[in-house]
């Protein structure tokens, strides 16, 4: 399981993954993409918080199995691990502490990621 | 109006937006795309309109991703489906082979792989489709060249039959001279890879510290002697098969390298960080138990699961029955034609050694007796003063087929598997000359002789004594361990 410090070591953004995608499918589609995963990253903000306050594992599991894979894709690179780190634990392991981490972890992922997609919309 | 009829790919998978960048990679490498984020609205757009490829995520919010593959499966024209996984769906993704998925993809994957996967399964669904219209009646099977009737070899031909639709890894089993590389040979002939080479590696017969140059290829100066920049077998390969045959000699450190490979399917040549990619269909053959390898610790358990998505076990010539005399005619025929003789079939009596010999050495020694016979004697039938001299004495074994011969029976049980030294020494016992070398030494001898003047090159010398390297490693083992 990933520990604390290489969650953070990761980046939140890894603009290289970002340009590779804007490079291969064309600027258009890479804002389009972009404002989807931005949509997706809400979404699953909302169920992870609702699902720690209520102490619901299956749920969270089931958004965290989502967020690993599709934040990596997106470059989102520490909160690709964290979702990892989180998706790995069992039902009878301490796993709120580290849902709340990941929740805020996907508030910095959501407030760069914006920033980035004004940025080019401009 | 562009009229040109692009490939329809479904992609079922529960994220919006990893769905929604598939899609557009897909899209962008000239396919149609349709994205459906739960498998109860893909299978209504199925029933409605079967795909060419459908790319789906195992695991799914309402139904599992197995169980559209396999109402796929059971529709008269089905889609290929690529299956894809994270890690820990893994052993999942290994079923969904086995259900007739065409590839799994891990991931993350990059691009490049997806597109390659379903590029890939199209040119595999329109050569089906083809074989199709054009022989309704023949299958990819009618292309393996496999001789046999027994119900062994039907569960063969049926496993073989499903694995050369798809892509899976392959793991081939059985005693030596069973015929593994021809297995792996039809089964890329009878693939949609047919047109890409097929690279066989014996990784008994690969030194070691030449092992990952042989297979990923070098740079120049990337080691003493790396005078060029050469292709590995893995780059060679790509379109088309990978055979690597004795995969239980490879080396723990290599089998890790090769795990990867097979997870990314990309690699780096020795001496070079460049990472390059290549698109291959591995099938491995070995004639150890490889899950006894793995007890051992000797086979990496992780790639074993990766390798063994289709295991095929090809029988024992002994345990074939009626195949023996079916292969031994078809045998005749080829060697007969080949060297001009007017052979034609076997007596009773020869015909009768055969079904009750034990045939250690499977095909391979089958072919060996009925080419010596072949070249050395004329006439129409063979007879059984024909046979070797050392043919069917000491090792014959399967009363079964001899329930007239009480005699033979008796010899039988008293012999049966013999192993050959034992069985060479049984004339020195008695009262034999003392000048007759016992065989087992006289191969001994021949084979260190070749290999002394190929100075110490074992591969080379196999080559100039006609048997596979693998079979002197083997033998040089039996000798220290006697």
């Amino acid at each position: 399981m990933s520990n604390a410090t290489e969650i953070t070591a990761c980046p939140i953004m890894q603009l290289s993954t970002l340009n590779t995608l804007e490079t291969d499918l064309g600027s258009d589609t890479y804002q389009h993409l972009l404002s989807l995963f931005e949509q997706e990253l809400t979404e699953l903000h909302a169920q992870l918080h609702i699902a720690a306050e209520q102490h619901q594992f299956q749920d969270i599991n089931n958004a965290t199995h989502i967020l690993k894979n599709t934040a990596a894709l997106y470059g989102a690179d520490r909160l690709s691990a964290c979702a990892a780190s989180v998706y790995q634990l069992k039902s009878n392991q301490p796993y709120i502490a580290q849902t709340q981490q990941l929740i805020g972890i996907i508030n910095e992922t959501l407030t760069q990621y914006k920033a980035h997609i004004n940025s080019i919309a401009e | 109006m562009n009229t040109t009829h692009k490939p329809l790919v479904y992609v079922v998978e529960d994220s919006l937006s990893s769905g929604a960048l598939y899609c557009s990679q897909l899209q962008k490498a000239g396919f149609d795309t349709q994205h459906f984020v739960d498998g109860y609205s893909a299978l209504v757009a199925i029933k409605a309109k079967m795909p060419a490829v459908l790319v789906q995520d195992v695991c799914l919010p309402d139904i599992s991703g197995l169980e559209v593959l396999k109402y796929v499966n059971k529709q008269e024209v089905a889609a290929k489906v690529i299956i894809i996984t994270s890690n820990s769906s893994i052993d999942v993704a290994v079923d969904a082979m086995r259900l007739g998925g065409y590839d799994f993809i891990e991931k993350p994957f990059t691009s490049e792989r997806l597109i390659t996967s379903v590029t890939n399964a199209i040119k595999q669904q329109n050569q089906d489709l083809k074989t199709v219209e054009v022989e309704p009646t023949a299958t990819s099977l009618d292309r393996i060249n496999f001789i046999g009737e027994s119900l062994s070899m039907h569960t063969v031909f049926r496993l073989l039959e499903s694995a050369a639709r798809s892509k899976a890894s392959v793991f081939v089993t059985g005693e030596s001279g069973t015929g593994k590389e021809v297995c792996a040979l039809g089964l890329h002939q009878a693939s949609a890879r047919e047109q890409g080479p097929f690279i066989a590696i014996n990784c008994a017969a690969i030194p070691a510290e030449l092992f990952e140059s042989e297979f990923f290829g070098h740079v120049k100066g990337a080691f003493s002697g790396a005078l060029t920049d050469r292709k590995g077998a893995v780059e060679v390969a790509n379109g088309g098969t990978l055979f690597l045959d004795e995969i239980c000699e490879m080396q723990l450190n290599l089998q890790a390298k090769l795990l990867r490979f097979l997870q990314t399917g990309t690699f780096c040549k020795v001496g070079s960080s460049e990472v390059l990619q290549s698109d291959v269909r591995i099938v491995c053959a070995t004639n150890r138990n490889p899950a006894e390898e793995v007890g051992e610790g000797r086979f990496r358990e992780d790639l074993y699961y990766r390798l063994n998505v289709i295991p095929v076990v090809l029988p024992a010539l002994r345990e074939r029955g009626e195949d023996i005399l079916l292969l031994a005619h078809h045998i005749l025929k080829a060697k007969t034609t080949e060297n001009n003789k007017q052979f034609e079939n076997f007596s009773d009596e020869v015909k009768q050694t055969f079904m009750q010999y034990d045939w250690p050495g499977n095909i391979r020694e089958l072919q060996n007796v009925i080419e010596n016979i072949v070249v050395i004697y004329d006439g129409q039938s063979v007879q059984p003063d024909m046979l070797p001299s050392n043919f069917g004495h000491n090792v014959v074994n399967q009363a079964q087929y001899s329930p007239h011969n009480q005699m033979a029976q008796t010899n039988i049980s008293t012999m049966a598997s013999t192993p050959l030294r034992s069985q060479a020494s049984t004339p020195e016992q008695s009262s034999a000359p003392n000048n007759i070398i016992q065989l087992w030494i006289v191969e001994k001898n021949a084979i260190e002789d070749a290999i002394s003047q190929c100075g110490g090159n074992i591969p080379l010398a196999a080559a100039y004594l006609g048997i596979s390297a693998s079979t002197i490693y083997r033998k040089m083992k039996s000798w220290a361990e006697n």
